[in-house]
């Protein structure tokens, strides 16, 4: 069987060379062959088979999202190689117009009606296609030939796919037979579309495949081109396979970022029968769709400018700070006075659609997924939702594995005070092959009020959060007729309405309820799509504001008081290590740290080592990283800050964390939840869910060999404060959620500090580092803390090989060492009794047969080193 | 869950008046209970009509109900048993004898059958965790001193491999977080399913992994690891000096660079040894010896 390759755009085969730029073009390699006919089935049965593992990869997405609506097509670019080149496309007349041509007999001719359908749906969108995308690159004439599309899934055919050379020296077209006329004549409009692009392609999916759907989309929405054709089924066709509809917010996730929408080594078999992996590739499709017709609803012919820039200067083709600059000088060439998309600067606005970000970024992903469920609602339910999750990595040459793990959900109260639970099914989610899904009814808990509901699904590390509108959009009394405008709002205060206004004109207000609104608009303005200003209404005036972009159809909306802000990443020279307290919305400070030569790490528990930049994902809220730099290093990170109590995942044994929240938070203000159960607080925790202790970095003396701090301490902590990374310990098999809540809330019970009867904490001073650790007395171990891990210079002191070890009773003799210490250091050790104390607490150095009383606050010993090992005994007698 | 308890209630009620003194399936007699559920791999779902099970030896047989599942009353003495399915065979599943009731899962089935093998490995050292219990797919077993497992006789479908791929195993081993795992993604060859490494993560990490590092390795005098310093040179200069443990073992994390190390110990010095870090991605183990 051959493989399939991308290729890139550079005209080098993927292997061979991981250029910056690759898209989801398929090469199909001929040899030697020459005669047509043995070329054009060798290509047809690849394409086939291509479009079979497209279709197999978005199986269980389509079955959630489209319930059988619609079948599965996928029109693609096709480049026939020889010898691994590319055969030189045709040359014609430089913008000119296509002509089609069709056989009027052999195997390859379309029956007359389905022919006149083609040819009639290219005289009417010429003009359109002419003006929103440009006038074809290359003119002249191009074959439309008929071809078998059938890929053995009775919901998916391979849809039909443009060849700039077919062997024989023409372009051509090849398409199915459609049973469905709507999607005939969509699928035949986008590949119009490549075939205008002619011989300059762009080198990112993001591009490529996403200003074709949305110019796709906008032709066959226009007056004139499709009349007679069933309105409803265009807009089911758009809505599969070319835009994302409503969904646009909740689904910008930094998950589909990337250069291609279907990583390399997923194109290759095998694949399962069962089509049970994951949807994130259809989602890429349709989101890029989504982006572009933003852009669209504001600057109508931006592709058709795009390409004109594209064609002037084929090497923007592929580098993607020469796009964006081109992006800009067309919004600038359209409308200087105010060259932005949603009210934001085209640039600024571009790096915050992740769909756009053609970045390859390493690293486990995340993506959550929701759809409403808004129709076959019973009398009990009330906000019903289908959510989808992703789960994948991708490794630093772009390949993604398809993961498997367990996710038990959490669904919070509005405010994330409490976790509430709705059926048994939707307690766990088991995500196989990357896919996962449960389809949660949130029951009328607020006399049919909407409210906003936080939905937590973690998977190992791994966290991703979305914000539901609950009873929002259809409930059994409107599932006729459901809401179309609807979303949550987050960090306002006293947002009592979201308004919606087109030109100045209010379309609709929604009452604010819990945190979430939801209306239906039937303005034609509204239902149209356009450019819209968004208003968050306090007691009378707006609080906040935001313009939207939309298509046709709804839209939902999670609006938030403060959606975007910065972070200050400032890191001392050498070692140290830093926590994210807001969501970097790109990789823009990690490429940027990893351009200077910055060495970065994050240990990951699963696997037991550290993953290091550049395979370590990139900076999210939450996470810890080591940093080792050469020079004391000030970033400013574009952010997303949480507008409520945020949550992190832990994964059993030590995890790099850091508070997600701007405010510092003590141990009080985290809350533990583990699987199924409620929330808990930390103490409660302790010894059953997560360790005793956590512990901050802090770097040591500057090294005399490389001027820079090379190793560092651990320091057991008390609070967890922003901007800081902290190892804390995972005991449970199933992993834990940290949920931040500095402001005192919820229903949770606290429970009291294990009981300690006496405490000795040891500070052991060498050089310029401090190391420390805990002797103590308790009726159980629970308070019993393991150490944490040893810093690279191997330097460890441990009581009992602990960070503190308990012991129950008096005259008990706890025994103290240090490892990796250099002949003749000198260390001081100092003693304080800090709970209760004891007057026969004494060092004993069998080395140097010495015995050591200690007093109350202020017990001292040293020693010089004369050996890598020094062990000693502490003793505790009678405790007052 | 209502209809099973149901139904099983009613099949036990079945069994205790037609068996007699057999105790009554309750523990500490001669007789226990035996449940479980009896799941056909190509649909993921009961086999269709419901399949009869039976001792191996004999003394006891009970058709499954329809949603797969089954209770059986049987002697202490059982260690295995005989699921007979329409199209599918005989299988037979074994176990450790017990002297209390046993629920034994998910017996799979199905039209083929294969051979299930791996290795487990701790996630930190990656050494093979011997006597690890595994158990997939109503199938059970231990792993050897080199920490391999093989299952036999585990029931597969090539014609529709979304059942067997989404089969959860467990693994558990002493000192370690019990763990599961799929055979997602693999084929059969040969008539075997090799999984390759699977691993368990430390739960009672009393020696906890160290800060980041790059390059690292054991310092070792005649086979033997020892402690000492170990110098790394960077153009014919001392750039870092770390010490190895008791246990050898040094860690350091150095730029992209071109580097030399050399381990003293106990007054010995070894000779140099290059240490080439191309990115700062990559990791060098390298022991060092001292003579």
């Amino acid at each position: 069987m051959k493989v399939f390759k991308f290729f890139v755009a550079t005209g080098v085969i993927l292997g061979a060379s991981f250029g910056a730029a690759q898209t989801s073009v398929l090469r199909v390699e001929i040899g030697e062959k020459s005669v047509r006919q043995a070329i054009t089935q060798q290509t047809d049965r690849e394409v086939r088979q291509f479009s079979h593992r497209m279709a197999v990869l978005t199986d269980s997405n389509r079955k959630r999202t489209w319930r059988g609506t619609s079948e599965f097509s996928m029109p693609m670019r096709v480049e026939l190689t020889r010898g691994g080149k590319p055969l030189p496309p045709m040359v014609g007349k430089r913008f000119g117009d296509i002509t089609l041509s069709f056989d009027s007999s052999g195997d390859r001719v379309f029956a007359t009606d389905y022919r006149d359908l083609l040819t009639s749906v290219y005289t009417k969108a010429k003009p359109t296609l002419d003006a929103l995308f440009g006038q074809a690159l290359v003119g002249g004439d191009v074959k439309v030939a008929n071809y078998d599309a059938e890929i053995g899934d009775r919901q998916a055919v391979a849809g039909g796919y443009y060849v700039p050379n077919n062997g024989s020296g023409q372009r051509e077209i090849r398409f199915p037979v459609y049973q469905s006329r709507e999607a005939a004549a969509i699928n035949f409009i986008h590949c119009l579309l490549l075939a205008y692009q002619g011989t300059t392609p762009y080198g990112f999916d993001a591009y490529q495949e996403g200003l074709v759907r949305a110019v796709t989309a906008k032709v066959a929405r226009t007056s004139g081109v499709l009349d007679g054709f069933v309105q409803a089924s265009i807009e089911q066709v758009l809505f599969n396979t070319y835009e994302v509809g409503g969904s646009y917010d909740w689904c910008n996730k930094r998950a589909l970022s990337g250069s291609a929408f279907i990583a390399p080594n997923l194109i290759k078999p095998p694949l399962p029968t069962g089509g049970s992996y994951g949807g994130l590739y259809l989602l890429r499709y349709r989101m890029a769709g989504s982006a572009w017709q933003k852009v669209l609803a504001e600057y109508p012919d931006f592709a058709a400018r795009l390409n004109a820039k594209l064609a002037a200067d084929s090497s923007i083709a592929s580098d993607i700070s020469k796009l964006r600059a081109a992006g800009q000088q067309v919004v600038n060439e359209v409308r200087p006075s105010d060259p932005t998309i949603e009210g934001r600067p085209y640039v600024e606005w571009t790096r915050d659609q992740h769909i756009l970000d053609v970045r390859n970024s390493s690293g486990r992903k995340l993506l959550v997924q929701p759809t409403p469920i808004v129709n076959g609602l019973r009398s009990s339910d009330f906000g019903v939702f289908a959510i989808e999750a992703t789960y994948f990595s991708r490794t630093n040459s772009g390949d993604e594995q398809l993961l498997s793990g367990t996710s038990y959900p959490i669904f919070w109260t509005p405010s994330v005070s409490s976790r509430f639970t709705t059926s048994a099914q939707d307690d766990r989610m088991d995500i196989a092959g990357a896919y996962g899904s449960i389809a949660p009814n949130f029951p009328d808990t607020f006399s049919g009020q909407n409210y906003r509901v936080p939905v937590d699904i973690a998977v190992r590390d791994q966290l991703s959060r979305i914000y539901l509108p609950a009873g929002a959009i259809a409930r059994p009394s409107n599932q006729d007729n459901p809401n179309n405008f609807y979303g949550t709002v987050a960090g306002f205060v006293g947002a009592t309405q979201v308004r919606i206004s087109f030109n100045g004109v209010v379309l609709g207000t929604a009452i604010v309820q819990n945190g979430a609104f939801g209306t239906l608009i039937e303005n034609d303005n509204y239902l149209r799509g356009g450019s819209f200003l968004v208003e968050v209404i306090g007691a009378v005036n707006p609080i906040g504001t935001r313009r939207i972009n939309k298509g046709p159809g709804d839209i939902g909306l999670d609006l938030r008081a403060t959606p975007y802000s910065t972070l200050n990443l400032t890191l001392p020279a050498g070692v140290s290590a830093a926590g994210f307290s807001a969501d970097p919305v790109n990789q823009d400070g990690y490429d940027q740290l990893l351009a200077s030569d910055a060495l970065m790490a994050r240990y990951d528990a699963g696997v037991g080592s550290y993953s290091l930049a550049p395979d370590m994902e990139p900076f999210r809220v939450g996470n810890g990283v080591f940093f080792r730099t050469t020079k004391a290093e000030s970033l400013t990170l574009r952010t997303v800050p949480s507008p409520l109590p945020t949550a992190i995942a832990l994964q059993p044994g030590w995890n790099l964390v850091s508070n997600p929240l701007g405010a510092a938070a003590s141990t009080s203000d985290v809350r533990v939840v583990m699987g199924t159960d409620l929330e808990q607080t930390w103490d409660a925790s302790i010894g059953t869910i997560i360790g005793a202790d956590f512990f901050e970095f802090v770097p040591g003396a500057v090294d005399p060999n490389t001027g820079l701090p090379e190793t560092g301490t651990y320091v057991s902590a008390g609070a967890f404060a922003p901007g800081k990374a902290y190892f804390v310990r995972c005991l449970s098999p199933n992993g834990a959620v940290l949920l931040f809540n500095p402001v005192p809330g919820g229903n949770v019970a606290r429970t009291n500090p294990p009981a300690v009867t006496w405490r000795a904490k040891i500070r052991a001073y060498i050089g310029k580092q401090t190391y420390f650790a805990e002797a103590a007395l308790a009726p159980n171990d629970r308070y019993q803390s393991d150490a944490p891990p040893a810093i690279s210079d191997g330097l460890q002191m441990q009581v009992d090989r602990q960070y503190r070890s308990i012991r129950k009773g008096n005259g008990q003799v706890f025994r103290l060492t240090f490892t990796g210490l250099k002949k003749g250091q000198i260390v001081e050790l100092r003693f304080e009794q800090d709970i209760a104390w004891s007057k026969q607490f004494e060092i004993r150095d069998a080395r140097r047969r010495a015995v050591t009383k200690l007093g109350r606050y202020s017990g001292r010993y040293g020693f010089r080193a004369e050996s890598s090992t020094e062990t000693f005994e502490l003793y505790v007698g009678g405790v007052k | 869950m209502r209809t099973w308890i149901l139904l099983v209630a009613l099949l036990a009620l079945v069994i205790g008046c037609g068996g007699g003194g057999g105790g009554g399936g309750t523990t500490g007699g001669t007789t226990q209970v035996l449940t479980g559920r009896v799941i056909n791999v190509v649909t993921t779902g009961p086999v269709s009509p419901a399949p009869g099970i039976n001792v191996v030896t004999g003394q006891s047989t009970t058709a499954s109900t329809s949603d797969g599942f089954f209770l059986l009353d049987v002697p202490v003495t059982t260690n295995a048993v005989n699921v007979v399915a329409a199209g599918f065979g005989t299988w037979t599943f074994g176990f450790p004898p017990s002297s209390s009731d046993l629920d034994l899962g998910d017996l799979w089935v199905g039209p083929e059958k294969v051979t299930v093998a791996g290795t487990v490995r701790d996630s930190a050292s990656n050494l093979p965790i011997a006597n690890a219990q595994v158990a997939f797919a109503g199938r059970s077993g231990v792993t050897d001193a080199s920490g391999n497992f093989s299952l036999a006789e585990v029931a597969y479908a090539s014609s529709n491999l979304t059942g067997f791929w989404g089969i959860e195993g467990r693994l558990q081993a002493d000192g370690y977080f019990a763990s599961g795992f799929t055979t997602n993604g693999v084929t059969a060859a040969a008539g075997v399913v090799e999984l390759g490494n699977i691993t368990l993560v430390n739960s009672g990490s009393n020696t906890p992994p160290t800060s980041p590092y790059n390059v690292f390795g054991i310092v070792k005098k005649a086979g033997v690891a020892v402690s000492g310093q170990v110098a790394v040179l960077k153009g014919g200069s001392l750039h870092r000096e770390v010490t190895a443990g008791a246990d050898g073992r040094y860690y350091v994390w150095l730029p992209v660079g071109n580097y030399v190390l050399r381990a003293t110990s106990g007054g010995s010095t070894g000779s140099n040894v290059n240490a080439n870090l191309a990115q700062s991605n990559q990791v060098i183990n390298q022991d060092l010896t001292v003579p």
